[in-house]
């Protein structure tokens, strides 16, 4: 990156390293704010145990999945489409579990959807239990394109991807990739603060 | 101090999330025609070199994905043959080994002889080749015509799990129809796959 200012131009040596320096601090003590903010909702949360055999995944395509968005009283639904075999899906997991506990009394409903090979159930059924997933989560069913499609043409499949609906079902937000806790939490609030007050957010 | 944490979260959003969905368009030319980069047998190649007197097929690849796993001999077959028939065919590693240490270099050289590609194995070693393409998973095809032109954008077929359930050889049918003069029956198709690690 390069700087290139008139101001700038006319600093001496010491000057720009003293310019830096304070730009260094600034960013540092940006970082120790968000850490603090992000240990309040990050940290441990309680967890109920599950066994495999108790953890329960229903099979869906694109239609059913998006009937279901349609027919939830949540305020708010973030949908992930995920995988046993998808690294970035494992390690944001804990993140999505996380924005559940924190906001679900405020109307928040996750909805799990895994990508796995039908083969693979009993890797998926693994995986829920320990994360903890209590609630019916869902395994796609049928053919890959008519799936992607349907839930969204801007979606290349990638995974993990993952969608924020509002109250009335309408797609608000979504991306693909992982995503970290500030992002998915800023998308959330950003419908709740929006379904509350009935008008735009004020940032 | 809201502004700034909005900021800040903004730019952390900008660096995690991965880049747009729309890749090239059906007809665009082939994006970074001139890029090095290093195949598994040691040449420094570009898909200028690559490309082949009745077309070039780009596949987004790499080690780790398990969805590249279960399509690889479908992606080895199709690879040595229509390479075979004048088409320029390269499979591209654009994950950062540093996220997925099993997309190293040498563990590339080992995948290549092991699954017996006839074909290059190439490392993207900025990941910029796939960013020019917006490619986003992988395996991601791209097929370009003499004039390198896209004419096909997608996946492999339509099954990647089962090969006997496979109803749509998509990649296929594509490269059939380039070679034979004939339209391409279904230029854009989708799969689910892993994303790219970009680095």
């Amino acid at each position: 990156m390069t700087i290139k200012t008139p101001l700038f131009d006319q600093l001496k040596f010491s000057g720009r390293i003293l310019l830096f320096a304070i730009f260094g601090l600034f960013l540092g003590l940006q970082g120790c704010s968000s850490r603090n903010d992000s240990q309040q909702k990050t940290g441990h949360i309680p967890q109920k145990q599950i066994s495999p055999d108790q953890v329960v995944v229903r099979k869906a395509t694109a239609e059913q999945i998006l009937q279901k968005v349609n027919n939830s009283d949540a305020q708010v639904v973030m949908l992930n489409v995920w995988a046993t075999w998808c690294q970035p899906c494992k390690e944001e997991f804990p993140d999505l579990m996380k924005l559940r506990y924190y906001y679900k009394e405020q109307g928040l409903e996750l909805m799990l959807v895994s990508g796995d090979f039908p083969d693979q159930l009993p890797a998926v059924k693994k995986f829920l239990s320990e994360q903890g997933v209590t609630f019916p989560t869902y395994i796609k069913t049928g053919k890959d394109m008519a799936f992607i499609n349907t839930l969204n043409p801007d979606w290349s499949g990638a995974l993990p991807a993952t969608w924020i609906f509002d109250s009335m079902g309408n797609l608000q937000d979504f991306w693909q990739g992982k995503a970290n806790f500030s992002r998915m939490e800023k998308s959330i609030l950003k419908v709740l603060n929006t379904n509350f007050t009935g008008g735009e957010v004020n940032e | 101090m809201n502004k700034l944490k909005f900021l800040s979260v903004l730019v952390l959003g900008i660096f995690l999330i991965s880049p747009g969905v729309k890749a090239i368009e059906i007809g665009d030319q082939i994006p970074a025609p001139n890029q090095k980069m290093k195949n598994v047998d040691g040449r420094e190649l570009s898909l200028a070199n690559i490309r082949g007197q009745h077309g070039t097929l780009v596949i987004f690849s790499c080690n780790s994905c398990p969805w590249v796993k279960a399509w690889q001999n479908r992606i080895v077959a199709i690879g040595n043959e229509y390479q075979n028939k004048g088409i320029g065919v390269v499979a591209i590693n654009s994950n950062d080994p540093n996220v997925q240490s099993e997309d190293s270099f040498a563990q590339m050289q080992q995948v290549a002889k092991a699954e017996g590609y006839e074909f290059p194995y190439v490392v993207d070693v900025t990941s910029d080749v796939a960013r020019a393409f917006d490619a986003t998973r992988t395996p991601e095809a791209f097929l370009f015509n003499t004039d390198g032109k896209l004419v096909y954008h997608g996946t492999i077929d339509d099954d990647a799990h089962n090969p006997k359930q496979v109803e749509e050889h998509y990649l296929r049918n594509a490269l059939d129809a380039l070679l034979a003069g004939k339209e391409i029956p279904e230029p854009e198709t989708k799969s689910l796959g892993c994303s790219i690690k970009f680095r």
